[in-house]
């Protein structure tokens, strides 16, 4: 798995021009946006970019040479998996980075132990979303993954306008946050992790499954 | 090293049935047209499809349930498959000496700057020629005891194809008992490489013969449609027709020589058993 790592690692780095303008748009989007928003937005750039290493290893054939390399099927998409995790906690991090130095900055006040928990739940939540992309990317290809992103934003669209318009909806959600908020930060922190630690083990499971069967 | 028998694998149209030997230390050329079956059994080999029928083992294992540790033992150069275009050389030495445990960084190092392959490019501002050398350099470069190549010389100029040709003569030399399965087009490649040659045509092989039997015993015989009529077909092969009459493949090309003098009679070459075999009426 060592070999697939420093290959998705010199992938997402190979286009260092890219790579300094993320980093370069995160410090922007800091300064500009204000609030911890930088944090989640940085994790989910970092988290496409490995993501996009699915990509590279599609181009001309690459699975046919990459799966005759000593690494099996599931080796393979554990490191995406891994690799992705690792990249969106770098993405978090550069986020939280630029979080504090433009709040340093600007001279408003953090809470440090708010935005840590903060930081935990966006990693969970950006690296379902990226889990659920890896299943796509590798069923299905990266042209029809970029379809399958537009599809989630519409969901995501038309559950929020759902509860929003209809009472049922609006009240169910109403009584989670208000759930939510009697629990401690840290307690949301945790079920958001350990709900997103089970998406994920069901996504990367099936993934497995899935490349198991596919043929090249 | 590699023992394929009665693989079946059907697809919408075409239909590939066969069975392979590859012994160690043996050098065998799978020959056949676009088309013919050749990648699909490398597939198979390499336990990227799976078999609808019979089986194909490698090391002795169903090459579906290959360990890692057996694939450190298998070197491959798929003709249009490698290392991600966008990866430096010296990128990819990083990824194999962090894959294969006996990755020889010294000779790889060694054939590049033989080859003249440079350390810092991408691979996508490769030429082909280049492309196909460091595909055959990834092959070689961690002691493995079989090589897959899949037209590791397709695309290539005389040149190049030569440079291609020699790096796998030297890994040879200096690996005896290495076995090596080729697959090519390019005949010439094969009549100085291989021991022995399968001919594969539809899905089918419908020849397999030691190459030196082939060079030396089976040749072409050219002849009108009168001597066609009336010749000794005991020991022809296959026939093929043509403007001038009639092109026939045997395997017995002494005999023929000797008791037809007239006749044109020229030796056979994997080009012919190509041209003929898959081209023309197998008798």
């Amino acid at each position: 798995m060592n070999g697939l790592l420093i290959k998705d690692l010199c992938l997402s780095f190979q286009n260092k021009r890219n790579l300094f303008l993320y980093v370069g748009i995160c410090f922007f989007m800091g300064f500009s946006m204000g609030g911890s928003f930088i944090i989640g937005y940085a994790a989910m750039v970092f988290g496409i970019m490995a993501l996009s290493t699915i990509n590279y290893d599609e181009l001309e054939n690459g699975y046919q040479f990459l799966m005759s390399l000593p690494a099996d099927r599931k080796t393979y998409v554990t490191e995406k998996y891994v690799f992705c995790l690792l990249m969106e906690i770098i993405g978090t991090i550069i986020g939280a980075v630029t979080y504090f130095v433009t709040s340093t900055i600007k001279g408003e006040t953090i809470e440090l132990q708010y935005e840590l928990i903060f930081s935990v739940r966006i990693l969970a939540v950006s690296f379902i979303i990226i889990s659920f992309m890896i299943f796509i990317d590798l069923k299905y290809g990266a042209e029809k993954s970029r379809l399958a992103l537009f599809l989630i934003y519409g969901v995501i669209a038309v559950i929020r306008f759902a509860v929003v318009k209809i009472p049922v909806l609006q009240n169910a959600f109403g009584n989670l946050l208000d759930a939510l908020d009697k629990m401690s930060p840290a307690e949301v922190a945790a079920g958001f992790a350990a709900v997103g630690i089970i998406i994920e083990l069901a996504f990367y499971s099936r993934t497995v499954r899935m490349m198991e069967k596919k043929e090249f | 090293m590699i023992k394929i028998e009665n693989l079946v694998k059907n697809y919408s149209g075409f239909s590939l049935n066969i069975s392979l030997d590859l012994p160690k230390g043996q050098v065998s050329g799978l020959v056949g047209k676009n088309g013919a079956g050749k990648s699909t059994t490398i597939k198979s080999i390499l336990g990227l499809i799976k078999p609808d029928g019979g089986s194909v083992k490698v090391f002795g294992k169903e090459a579906s349930v290959l360990s890692s540790r057996d694939k450190e033992n298998i070197g491959v150069a798929l003709s249009e498959s490698g290392f991600s275009n966008y990866l430096t050389v010296g990128s990819i030495i990083t990824i194999l000496k962090n894959t294969y445990a006996s990755f020889d960084e010294q000779l790889f190092r060694r054939l590049c700057q033989e080859l003249g392959l440079p350390l810092d490019k991408q691979v996508k501002d490769f030429s082909t020629g280049m492309k196909a050398k460091l595909r055959v350099i990834v092959a070689i470069t961690h002691k493995a005891r079989l090589l897959i190549m899949d037209e590791p010389t397709s695309g290539l100029d005389v040149e190049a194809r030569n440079e291609v040709l020699e790096i796998l003569r030297n890994y040879l030399a200096e690996n005896e008992d290495c076995s090596i399965l080729i697959s090519s087009h390019i005949s010439s490649d094969l009549e100085n490489l291989c021991d022995d040659i399968y001919l594969i045509n539809n899905g089918r092989i419908i020849l397999h013969e030691d190459t030196d039997n082939l060079l030396d015993k089976y040749g072409v015989i050219k002849v009108d449609e009168d001597k066609f009529s009336t010749i000794d077909k005991a020991h022809l092969i296959a026939y093929r027709k043509e403007k001038f009459g009639y092109s026939l493949f045997t395997d017995e090309k002494q005999y023929y020589m000797e008791n037809y003098p007239g006749v044109v009679i020229e030796k056979g070459s994997i080009d012919d058993l190509i041209l003929i075999m898959a081209g023309g009426k197998v008798l």
